[in-house]
């Protein structure tokens, strides 16, 4: 898998840095127009963001948003090749489980969109601290000055779980409907039906996800790993609601983990990777 | 003799169409089986189960023991009738890609073909003329040392400087232990290479046999009886 994983990189990275490179261009375009609106603001004098500063400014945004929905649809859209295109006999032929396919793009998958996120983060990060100045250090750290460290931490990585879960479940769906779609129409590529069948898939999933949260309103505090059932949040930080969510921000800071509903995302992750690794290897027909 | 591959009763439908209809085959180790037919008589679709990327409907198929899958694909050398390598490769990159996945590769043996077929390791797949992707193809696939050689359509739609290449290639690197099975319908070009053929036609084996002694009992060449059969 190892092997496939180095190809699948080699394979894309280029795009990639490509979508990267808009990201940052764009990103550089927001952040130097709000400088020059924070500069307006202060001097209250001087023309504000010209009609064609607004419309980079507006571009931009929408450039970087366009970037994230291009970059999935290509990372997707490079496994929904291996069944339509010719490169499926080479990907198919080669001794390797289907597991161990889906493995590779489903980490590729994961290793661009982490790449994608980070730069993104990081460069507006260093962006902002060189056009501004380490000012907004401190603002965030007399925002959270008045919660502990402990339950800041525990907020990161609830939200980081609870996302990351998410995300692989939803590539796990996607590759599955794309292969649902090949197996179930053999030899007609009907565009757009595999995304009817996520849309389906995930509505359905969704909708059991919310029955066994609520079924089970058992929550995990990260903090201080105790468990505690919706209505103990309730009563102590005056949530009035809660059911059927996977992640909670209580009233006391705390972040609560739905157990139950979590689980049940996992099971469904690992059932459908299954379920499609088996579909590839044993069910394709080319 | 030992056989490689078997086929029992191997059916496979689309819909109410028989690519194949009930074939029963056994291929002996160490031969080279001509699989001979027009377009559509299931030769290709019978390559495809044999290599594990496609279903039979019914029967049963044999790979030195195996059913299709990943066991088999490691012994399986594969040219598929089409550019199957990734778009993005440089023809080095697809030496390396094939040195990674299989143990059987042959590095020093793929450089050899590179040279004789004039292919240049920096070019680009994408860039390659269709003779130059088959060349290109079936260097990869001779420069495993695999039990079983499976090519669809080696010479089909290349120019005669190429298909002599190309059949030059397969005559000197073909290792007396492994077994190769050759599809085409351009039979006078390879009837020389066969060991045994196969003719099939509308996805049945309508004659099979040793080539040598189907040339004496018929007192004619493979492809004059390729003819008869196909041409009515």
């Amino acid at each position: 898998m190892r092997k496939l994983i180095k190809y699948e990189i080699k394979g894309s990275y280029k795009f990639i840095l490509g979508i990267i490179a808009i990201v940052l261009i764009a990103s550089t375009i927001i952040q130097l127009n709000v400088l020059k609106e924070i500069k307006n603001d202060i001097r209250i004098s001087g023309p504000s963001m010209s009609i064609f500063e607004g419309f980079m400014f507006a571009l931009s945004i929408l450039v970087i948003f366009g970037a994230f929905l291009v970059a999935f649809f290509h990372i997707i859209g490079s496994f929904r090749k291996e069944l339509y295109e010719d490169r499926g006999y080479l990907t198919f032929t080669l001794p390797l489980s289907g597991n161990r396919i889906l493995g590779a793009k489903l980490i590729v998958a994961n290793i661009w969109f982490l790449a994608l996120g980070t730069s993104t983060l990081v460069f507006n990060v260093i962006l902002t601290t060189i056009l501004h100045g380490t000012k907004w250090i401190e603002t965030i750290r007399k925002i959270f000055g008045v919660i502990e460290p402990n339950i800041i931490y525990s907020i990161i990585i609830s939200s980081l779980v609870v996302t990351t879960i998410s995300f692989i479940l939803t590539l796990v769906l996607v590759y599955l409907s794309i292969t649902l779609s090949r197996v179930s129409v053999k030899n007609k590529r009907i565009g757009g039906l595999w995304f009817i069948v996520f849309i389906i898939l995930n509505g359905i999933l969704g909708f059991i996800t919310v029955k066994v949260s609520t079924l089970f309103p058992y929550f995990l505090n990260l903090n201080n790993f105790s468990i505690v059932h919706n209505y103990d949040i309730y009563s102590f930080t005056g949530i009035t609601s809660g059911l059927g969510q996977l992640l909670l921000y209580g009233g006391d800071f705390n972040s609560y983990i739905n157990i139950f509903g979590n689980l049940f995302q996992i099971a469904i992750a690992v059932l459908g990777f299954m379920g499609t690794g088996y579909l590839i290897e044993k069910k394709i027909d080319l | 003799m030992e056989n490689i591959i078997e086929i029992r009763d191997l059916t496979k439908s689309y819909f109410t169409k028989k690519a194949l209809d009930n074939i029963n085959l056994n291929v002996e180790k160490g031969k080279v089986v001509g699989v001979l037919g027009p377009n559509g008589s299931g030769k290709t679709t019978l390559i495809k189960i044999l290599t594990g990327i496609l279903r039979e409907t019914k029967g049963e198929v044999l790979i030195d023991g195996n059913s299709p899958g990943v066991a088999t694909k490691a012994i399986v050398s594969y040219l598929p009738d089409r550019n199957f390598l990734y778009n993005w490769m440089s023809i080095q990159d697809a030496v390396d890609f094939f040195k990674d996945f299989y143990g059987d590769f042959d590095e020093n043996k793929a450089y050899e073909l590179l040279d004789f077929m004039k292919l240049n390791r920096s070019m680009k797949v994408n860039e390659l003329s269709k003779g130059m992707v088959e060349k290109l193809n079936l260097t990869l696939v001779l420069s495993r040392n695999a039990k079983i050689y499976v090519l669809d359509e080696p010479i089909a739609g290349v120019d005669p400087v190429a298909r002599d290449q190309i059949l030059d290639a397969i005559i000197g690197n073909f290792n007396e232990s492994s077994t190769m099975l050759i599809t085409t319908h351009l039979v006078r070009d390879m009837e020389n290479i066969f060991d045994d053929v196969v003719f099939l036609k509308e996805g049945k084996v309508l004659l099979e046999g040793n080539a040598e002694a189907l040339r004496e009992d018929r007192g004619t060449q493979i492809d004059d009886l390729y003819k008869e059969v196909f041409g009515e």
